[in-house]
């Protein structure tokens, strides 16, 4: 009898340990392979998951030290270089963690193509969720452009789940976009009992870290449902059929032709060392000429100083650099409108009490891939500024 | 409620403390009061179904059990209201409300059918029906219990004692088939809170998950071929075949360990379902060992009745293939279910003429290594189940096409 209890507990303790053990082991192990752990930088543009924006700011949250999120579009993502070491974020936080703030851990929020709205949205989940202590927010000059300002927001499936239907109207999002859902595993119900299974399952999910990432493990670990591995590996033994083989080919994409600057051999070179296609100057065409009131884009701008200023968020704006010298060479800066746009954007950033640092003039020509995607030197001179510039912010909030 | 979903996890856990934290006397009533829950979960208008049935058969075993004392006290019973009347009369209730349900759409499919083969008259019209969860389940054990009240062999028990009986939750979807005596017999003297009991259920309600979620669920992957044969080639016949198999034994044991497993926690004994079913040396062995409740159910209200052995040889057979072939029927309502009775059957048929009178053959068999007369029964008896399951697996149409394209593969090949 006594034997059989000790048993039982055992068992009983084995049980609630395995499911802690594995629970912690799968958070790590996911967010490893996600590669949240090593200079994670959104990859996939706006084809970007809602869940993996998630995840990567739930790994955030639960990291310790000064956590700041550097939220922006393809500059802070690092476009323009190959290794995700050689971004803005990589080098901010080599250069804080050298110098004043040991403790640093720098996040790269770079949405490729990323507008205001999408930018703010990022800002306000951050918030949400705690997940930081500082958020820098890159403006880039093309934000308030007339062609931008035709698609305010570009992250529709990853931020459609959280807006209301007029935030969606004004951002002119596309009708029945939904989040992505997990695959049906529960028989349709009768009487709403599938919404209660739903909201059961959503509950498990985020405390059970094994289920939630039952999918994402099966492919790191197999390479795919087992199951489907094994019926694979049945037809390459059977009928010599390849998984390839087995699916249709998708048809493929009609894209555009290349634009010279993108072309494999040009990507992550300096500017002047390809020639510039007119596709490639029609794209910086009329860029500085519409930042108004009744521009969206501009708009979202104004709504994230304010959403920054009434949340006591730390927080600091900078301009990214601009290649001055290449809109100059074929003529595609109008000056005056620039200095109007600049000044407004500063003008509401200085009217919520948000530090705002314009870095345009910043870097020289010679570290730029175009007009505004940089180089490795660009990237590590622009952190190098944001450090010395965040430097009595940061001891600031050190002191309170 | 569907064992393999949230729901079901957050209602058992929640149960589980409710159920030990009621004092003795009124964890039958908690009981009912958990089937209630669950079953009104899935559509509230069931549960009145469910309720009605129970009112009314335990009514109905009020009255025989009011007639078998009379008639035991000497009074001649005369006129309609007779023990055997009513008897017949709460069986007609129980297989009608079956029927209605379940069989009513092959009735009008295959009258239809009739109507187009003879083209003569109008097809029949069948409601939009949703069959109630579990209902093959509980009908036949109210079946059971009418039967042993008929017998008199089982105390009736109270009202809330039987509500229980019929509401009792984990086996309520899919079996195990219970027996009311020995249910009973543990809610008069419940074991108590026993943490070994606990343990154990865990451990079936985990491993019941895992062979339904991890093993069977996986199988759906390779069955392809069964739904459709002319898409496949060569062996991809054999690993549906067998893929099935696994899929269906799986599957149901899977669904049985977390019934057990369920009411284990509870301190709730229920009978076992399956036994190593696929490591059976004959047909009759296989049944004997799967889906056990149901066999026993088969043997003891439909074999014996009919006859069971107790006439000629031939007269068994009749009655093994009858059996079988409603036993076919019990598990869907479509003629492919009845080919698959029937074809058991005809298997355990052919099986006791073997025995009665293949002793030569048994004699030959005999001077063969036992270690391999073992292997080679179980092989044979295995695939004998497995080819059967095409049947199980899909329509009549269907299951024609593909042993054709299984045996052009097999030939070509």
């Amino acid at each position: 009898m006594r034997q059989k209890t000790v048993g039982s507990i055992t068992f009983i303790v084995s049980l609630v340990l395995f499911f802690f053990i594995t629970n912690s082991l799968a958070l790590w192990y996911v967010f490893h392979q996600m590669g949240f752990d090593s200079d994670f930088r959104f990859a996939d543009g706006a084809h970007v998951k809602s869940d993996v924006l998630d995840l990567y700011m739930e790994y955030v949250a639960g990291q310790g030290g000064y956590k700041i999120a550097v939220i922006g579009d393809s500059v802070v993502q690092g476009a323009g270089v190959a290794d995700r070491g050689q971004t803005i974020t990589a080098y901010l936080q080599d250069e804080l963690c050298g110098s004043y703030l040991k403790s640093a851990r720098v996040f790269n929020f770079g949405l490729p193509g990323g507008r205001p709205a999408d930018l703010y949205l990022t800002v306000k989940k951050l918030h949400e969720a705690g997940a930081v202590q500082m958020v820098v927010v890159n403006i880039s000059y093309p934000f308030f452009s007339a062609e931008m300002t035709k698609t305010p927001l570009l992250y529709f499936k990853v931020w459609a789940p959280g807006l209301s239907a007029e935030e969606k109207q004004e951002l002119k999002v596309p009708a029945g976009i939904t989040p992505a859902q997990a695959p049906q595993t529960v028989p349709a119900g009768i009487g709403g009992v599938q919404d209660i299974e739903n909201n059961i399952q959503k509950t498990v999910s985020r405390y059970w870290a094994v289920y939630r990432f039952r999918q994402e493990l099966n492919r790191y670990l197999f390479g795919g449902q087992p199951a489907v591995q094994g019926k694979a590996y049945l037809d390459l033994a059977l009928h010599g059929i390849t998984p390839d083989a087995a699916q249709p080919a998708e048809e493929p994409l009609l894209e555009e032709p290349l634009s010279e600057k993108d072309k494999p051999e040009n990507r992550y070179k300096v500017w002047f060392s390809f020639p510039w296609s007119d596709k490639d100057r029609e794209h910086l065409k009329n860029v500085f000429n519409v930042t108004e009131e009744d521009n969206v884009n501009f708009k979202y701008y104004r709504k994230l100083c304010r959403y920054l200023a009434e949340n006591n968020i730390q927080a600091v704006i900078f301009m990214s650099p601009v290649n001055h010298s290449l809109l100059q060479h074929y003529g595609l800066i109008d000056y005056s409108s620039y200095a109007d746009n600049t000044g407004l954007i500063e003008q509401v950033a200085d009217g919520s009490g948000i530090m705002l640092l314009n870095y345009q003039e910043a870097v020289s020509p010679d570290l730029f891939h175009d007009s505004m995607h940089m180089l490795d030197g660009g990237n590590a001179l622009t952190a190098g500024l944001l450090r010395r510039d965040l430097q009595p912010l940061i001891e600031g909030a050190a002191v309170q | 409620m569907i064992f393999n979903t949230w729901v079901y996890g957050a209602f058992l856990a929640a149960f589980f403390i409710l159920y030990w934290a009621v004092p003795a006397r009124g964890r039958t009533a908690a009981l009912l009061l958990g089937g209630l829950v669950f079953y009104t979960y899935y559509l509230p208008a069931h549960t009145l179904l469910i309720a009605a049935l129970i009112l009314a058969t335990y009514g109905l075993s009020a009255v025989i059990s009011r007639l078998k004392a009379v008639q035991a006290d000497g009074v001649p019973s005369t006129g309609f209201l007779n023990v055997n009347t009513v008897f017949v009369l709460s069986l007609v209730l129980c297989l009608g409300v079956l029927a209605y349900y379940k069989y009513l759409d092959l009735l009008a499919a295959t009258f239809d059918g009739l109507i187009l083969l003879l083209r003569f008259g109008a097809p029949y019209q069948v409601p939009d029906i949703v069959i109630p969860l579990g209902l093959s389940f509980f009908i036949f054990e109210f079946v059971h219990y009418l039967a042993e009240i008929y017998k008199g062999s089982t105390p009736r028990g109270s009202l809330v004692e039987y509500a229980a009986f019929g509401l009792f939750f984990p086996t309520l979807v899919a079996g195990p088939i219970k027996r009311f005596q020995p249910f009973l017999e543990q809610l008069r003297s419940p074991a108590g809170f026993r943490l070994e009991f606990v343990s154990e259920g865990l451990y079936r309600i985990l491993i019941g998950l895992g062979k339904k979620v991890i093993i069977a669920d996986s199988m759906a992957v390779f069955t392809g071929p069964l739904a459709n044969p002319l898409n496949a080639a060569g062996a991809d016949y054999w690993v549906a075949i067998y893929a099935f198999a696994i899929k269906i034994y799986f599957d149901f044991s899977g669904y049985s360990d977390i019934a057990i497993g369920s009411a284990k926690i509870l301190s709730i004994q229920v009978p076992e379902n399956f036994n190593r079913p696929y490591f059976q040396q004959n047909i009759s062995a296989f049944w004997n060992n799967w889906h056990m409740s149901l066999s026993s159910w088969i043997k003891d209200y439909l074999y014996i009745p009919l006859g069971g052995n107790r006439g000629t040889f031939l007269f068994t057979l009749r009655n093994l293939i009858i059996a079988m072939a409603l036993c076919g029927l019990w598990h869907g309502a479509a003629w492919n279910f009845v080919v698959w009775g029937l074809y058991h059957g005809v298997g355990m048929s052919l099986y006791r003429i073997y025995r009665k009178k293949g002793v030569f053959l048994i004699e030959l068999m005999e001077r063969l290594p036992a270690p391999l007369i073992r292997v080679v029964s179980i092989l044979i008896t295995f695939h004998f189940v497995c080819i059967g399951w095409v049947f199980f697996a899909t329509d009549l149409n269907t299951a024609i096409q593909f042993f054709y394209c299984a045996g052009q593969a097999l030939i070509c090949n």
